[in-house]
């Protein structure tokens, strides 16, 4: 006999191992008669305990599911919003707003003359994006 | 090592020898279970059941192919009601290959899990409750059989771990009389559980 003070756990414990060797030692013939025997009819038994099992399993495939569908969009890259590109006539008019400011430190003069060609808008404009004073595009919303 | 493929095919081999079990198999089970709710916090059969299958699914436990499946649930079964907290506290610890940033596309920190809730006071106040049913459960069972001298003979050895020779050397009982007994108190276990436990 052990000499070690046993507590009510470890005392379960060899309880159930004894426990699950003598049922697992039983005749399927003693399992049924045995229930009948506790006022319990086994075909009853068995339908309920089927019955609940098959709901578990299928809410698990249900979770499954929804676990490998959430895995799969958080995987999928995020759409890009699309750019719209400014058009020359929209990059004129910007670039005439921004030095119309009246607290604007920047002013415009230019080399040859009013008339400007479709180049030098295009170059002053990327001039002023480069220095981050416009932005060069518009995000679609 | 596993893979996803081979989850699902274990989730499916267990879901499809669950459909198969056959009516002796559940009532073998639903004894099982109910012999195990003694000295646990489940209330009633279905409770140890749902948790044993649900652990069993989810690839807590593995079953493996030379087991018999009722004989592997019932052990299952077993394994859960005598509580699983160490191997919880097991898969909490924290080895030094978890440290931080040892894989730069992981945003987890493993060390966060440091400091598990083994010693919470949560833990220990259910532990402490857990304890006390036992305790309460174990007299119930011994009080039942009192009256019964070769029935405590065998309760008191099985509790000792003590081998059947031990117990009929040490009781007087014979060979007959000690396997009558045994069978009497380990078939006859389910039957002093009542219905369901009120939680």
């Amino acid at each position: 006999m052990s000499s070690i003070k046993r507590t009510a756990a470890d005392k379960f414990r060899a309880l159930r191992k004894a426990v699950s060797d003598e049922i697992l030692s039983m005749t399927d013939e003693e399992i049924l008669v045995d229930t009948r025997n506790n006022g319990l009819d086994p075909d009853d038994i068995a339908l309920t305990m089927k019955s609940k099992a098959m709901d578990m399993i299928a809410n698990i495939r249900k979770q499954k599911l929804k676990s490998i569908r959430e895995n799969l969009n958080a995987a999928q890259p995020k759409p890009i919003k699309p750019i719209i590109t400014l058009s020359l006539e929209e990059k004129k008019k910007k670039i005439l707003e921004f030095f119309a400011k009246p607290n604007t430190n920047y002013s415009l003069a230019f080399r040859n003359g009013d008339r400007q060609s479709e180049s030098d808008w295009e170059s002053l404009w990327d001039d002023i994006v480069e220095q981050g004073l416009l932005d060069d595009e518009i995000s679609e919303n | 090592m596993e893979n996803k493929n081979n989850a699902v095919s274990e989730f499916d081999r267990i879901t499809g020898a669950i459909e198969k079990l056959t009516t002796s198999e559940w009532n073998r089970l639903h004894k099982a279970a109910r012999s195990f709710l003694f000295g646990t916090g489940f209330s009633d059969v279905d409770e140890l059941v749902n948790e044993t299958f649900c652990r069993t699914l989810n690839g807590t436990r593995n079953w493996r192919v030379d087991v018999p499946f009722v004989t592997f649930i019932i052990n299952a079964m077993k394994s859960v009601a005598d509580g699983d907290r160490k191997l919880i506290y097991k898969d909490e610890e924290v080895l030094a290959t978890d440290l931080p940033n040892n894989d730069p596309d992981s945003d987890n920190d493993p060390l966060e899990r440091f400091g598990n809730n083994a010693l919470s006071p949560e833990t220990i106040i259910a532990t402490e409750i857990d304890r006390a049913l036992a305790e309460e459960d174990l007299k119930i069972i011994e009080e039942y059989f009192k009256r019964d001298e070769a029935v405590e003979w065998v309760l008191i050895g099985i509790e000792d771990e003590m081998s059947a020779s031990e117990i009929i050397e040490m009781s007087g009982l014979t060979k007959t009389q000690y396997e009558s007994a045994r069978k009497k108190f380990l078939r006859g276990l389910d039957k002093l559980f009542p219905g369901r436990r009120p939680k």
